[in-house]
């Protein structure tokens, strides 16, 4: 499940951002240099798919890929 | 001095006042709209804002709430300004706080600002609902059980007035209306009291002196005070009709989507606009044809023409949506942005402003723009200096810190607030920022620099993404003091890049600045940053945390 969900976040953050080669410990702004816009962009492309939505507060405590997944799992969301 | 035409504004005493007097004539008249996050439009005339100020404000006075504290948390929304108008116009004092703060340091702030009532959005349930075990009224914007959300109260506001209840304000001019929290680059958040006559004044002052045409876009955050008093109440007693966002999420979105003349914002959002729209143009391959473009327009300015043509609308259109007026403050923007923009035919004002003068101090107009400065000293407030440091005295000045007599002592001079900025006035009355008393480096040698102006040109170097310039104290006495750098690296340009490469290659472009620089004033030490620099919400580095 964690694998499928990687690679969930793997193609959005490619679709919005043009970046690749991310693992589990990716940091999005440490190791993919993005701004605040560009991690804004992202959490919209999953709520658009998910039709969820996201609290910015939540937004902030995602620093690595593998935080993504955590809270992607501890949201329920299981299936792409 | 430059005789400055100032626009035809209201001057009210208290946020009542303003409300009541909303002209009959535009009581059918759009006064703030929103998109939700799926995109459909939502608003509210004049006279539907007024009708829901009341509800609430009835409510709040039945609860005996005059004179009490009312905490608003939550990100901008209507809901966050009717709760801000009916506590004001009640008689209470709205407490705005800063919600990208953490859970312990908000707290903190509700505690030390003696709150007695709160409102919140939902996704802050786990700090305000224990409240509510407490025994204090809690109120949620929206959704459903628990506690009541304001929908419910306006109900309850309509029928309290539909059954004759007395709602006559005893909130007076010098009166509390709001405690906000300075946004802490230097230290940490101080509480600052403003009375109803300090905001509506600075308000009246800025929309005298910015036409804002008639539909504005707002995504600053309605807690701090240039939100607040600039885009929102500014703006109404413009009579405009007020887009409103705060979420990063939508806010480019919602900016196309207002069809707005005029937007608020800050230098990040700016920068991010013309960073992709260079971007863009290099990607197809049309970087070189867009440098020309803005060329050719910057002489068509000079000889005063204000057709730019078809491509320099498509690229602004594409960029910003309507938008031909941008006011940006909070921070510094660069020129060459300014420059760029100017040259799609938007113009740039900048204003200066500080929490504890509500806050605009000066602002540069629709009709006298000058790039460096940050314009014109507002109407009703004076300026004076204190060996560079600028003064201040006027109606929009604070009351001072709650319960913090100490610090409210020191931040006056005979009876001016000292702003521990540095500037100076030009002989047409327009005031340049030249940097912050308390971030100056002062030398051994007696002499001072401001890091400010070095972090400029430092943050031109493509592989530094924040920097911050201190001085470090060094040799065997404690003024002796050396100036540093603290580096965050451009992760993309530094990519597969070791530590020492990054500080390699950093030496070289620090070279050929320190080669212009006079000796006690060159870099001597770099640290790079394995993390970012701590930020404010509106994206100022935390200076002290450096």
């Amino acid at each position: 499940m964690e694998e499928k969900l990687f690679q969930f976040i793997q193609q959005i953050v490619f679709n919005v951002t043009g970046k690749s080669g991310l693992d589990y410990e990716t940091d999005f702004v440490k190791d993919l240099g993005l701004t605040s816009f560009d991690i804004m962009n992202i959490v919209c492309a999953f709520e658009d798919h998910f039709d969820v939505e996201i609290p910015n507060r939540d937004v902030w405590g995602l620093h690595q890929v593998k935080d993504a997944i955590e809270y992607m799992i501890s949201k329920g969301i299981t299936e792409v | 001095m430059k005789k400055i035409c100032a626009n035809p504004v209201d001057y009210f005493d208290t946020v009542n006042d303003m409300i009541e007097n909303i002209p009959n004539g535009i009581e059918n008249e759009p006064a703030i709209s929103w998109f939700t996050r799926k995109g459909e439009e939502k608003g509210v005339s004049y006279g539907k804002l007024r009708e829901d100020v009341r509800s609430l404000k009835a409510v709040m006075m039945k609860k005996e709430l005059q004179g009490k504290h009312i905490a608003i948390l939550g990100e901008n929304s209507y809901e966050w300004l009717l709760v801000y108008f009916a506590a004001t116009c009640s008689g209470a004092v709205a407490v705005c706080v800063d919600v990208e703060q953490s859970n312990e340091t908000i707290i903190q702030m509700l505690e030390m600002t003696d709150v007695d009532c709160l409102f919140f959005t939902p996704s802050l349930d786990s700090i305000c609902l224990p409240f509510a075990d407490k025994g204090m009224d809690v109120f949620r914007f929206s959704g459903k059980g628990i506690v009541p959300t304001v929908a419910e109260l306006l109900e309850e506001g309509a029928e309290l007035i539909r059954s004759g209840m007395n709602c006559e304000s005893k909130s007076g001019p010098d009166d509390t209306a709001t405690i906000v929290f300075t946004s802490g680059t230097t230290s940490y958040s101080k509480p600052v009291m403003l009375s109803h006559r300090a905001i509506l004044t600075n308000a009246a002052d800025a929309a005298a002196r910015v036409a804002l045409g008639r539909v504005t876009f707002s995504s600053l955050p309605f807690y701090h005070t240039y939100g607040m008093t600039c885009s929102v109440i500014g703006a109404l007693l413009e009579k405009c009709h007020v887009y409103i966002n705060g979420n990063l999420k939508t806010v480019m979105r919602d900016m196309q989507a207002a069809s707005a003349h005029s937007l608020f914002t800050v230098p990040l959002m700016l920068e991010t606009i013309h960073k992709k729209m260079w971007a863009a143009a290099a990607e197809n391959k049309m970087d070189s044809g867009l440098r020309k473009l803005l060329k050719l327009n910057k002489i068509k300015i000079s000889l005063g023409m204000t057709n730019m043509g078809k491509k320099t609308d498509e690229i602004r259109e594409k960029c910003f949506g309507s938008v031909r007026l941008i006011i940006c403050g909070a921070a510094h923007l660069s020129k060459e942005i300014m420059e760029d923009l100017t040259c799609l035919g938007i113009l740039v004002l900048q204003g200066y402003g500080i929490t504890e003068c509500s806050p605009l101090v000066s602002v540069n107009c629709n009709k006298a723009n000058r790039f460096s400065s940050v314009g014109l000293v507002m109407p009703n407030c004076e300026i004076s200096f204190r060996d560079e440091e600028i003064l201040v005295r006027g109606a929009n000045v604070m009351q001072g810190y709650y319960k913090l007599d100490e610090l409210t002592e020191e931040a006056f001079v005979d009876g001016w607030f000292a702003t521990g900025d540095l500037g100076y006035q030009d002989k047409d009355g327009f005031l340049y920022i030249t940097g912050r008393k308390k971030n100056l480096i002062v030398f051994k040698n007696g002499k001072k620099m401001s890091p400010e102006k070095l972090e400029e040109k430092l943050g031109k170097i493509p592989m530094i993404k924040d920097v911050v310039v201190y001085g470090a104290v060094s040799g065997n006495s404690s003024d002796d003091v050396q100036v540093a750098i603290s580096v965050f690296p451009n992760a993309e340009k530094t990519e597969g890049m070791s530590r020492y490469e990054i500080l390699d290659a950093l030496q070289n472009e620090i070279n050929t600045i320190n080669s212009e620089l006079p000796l006690y004033q060159q870099i001597q030490m770099v640290n790079i940053r394995e993390s970012e620099f701590s930020k404010t919400a509106l994206q100022k580095i935390k200076r002290h945390l450096v």
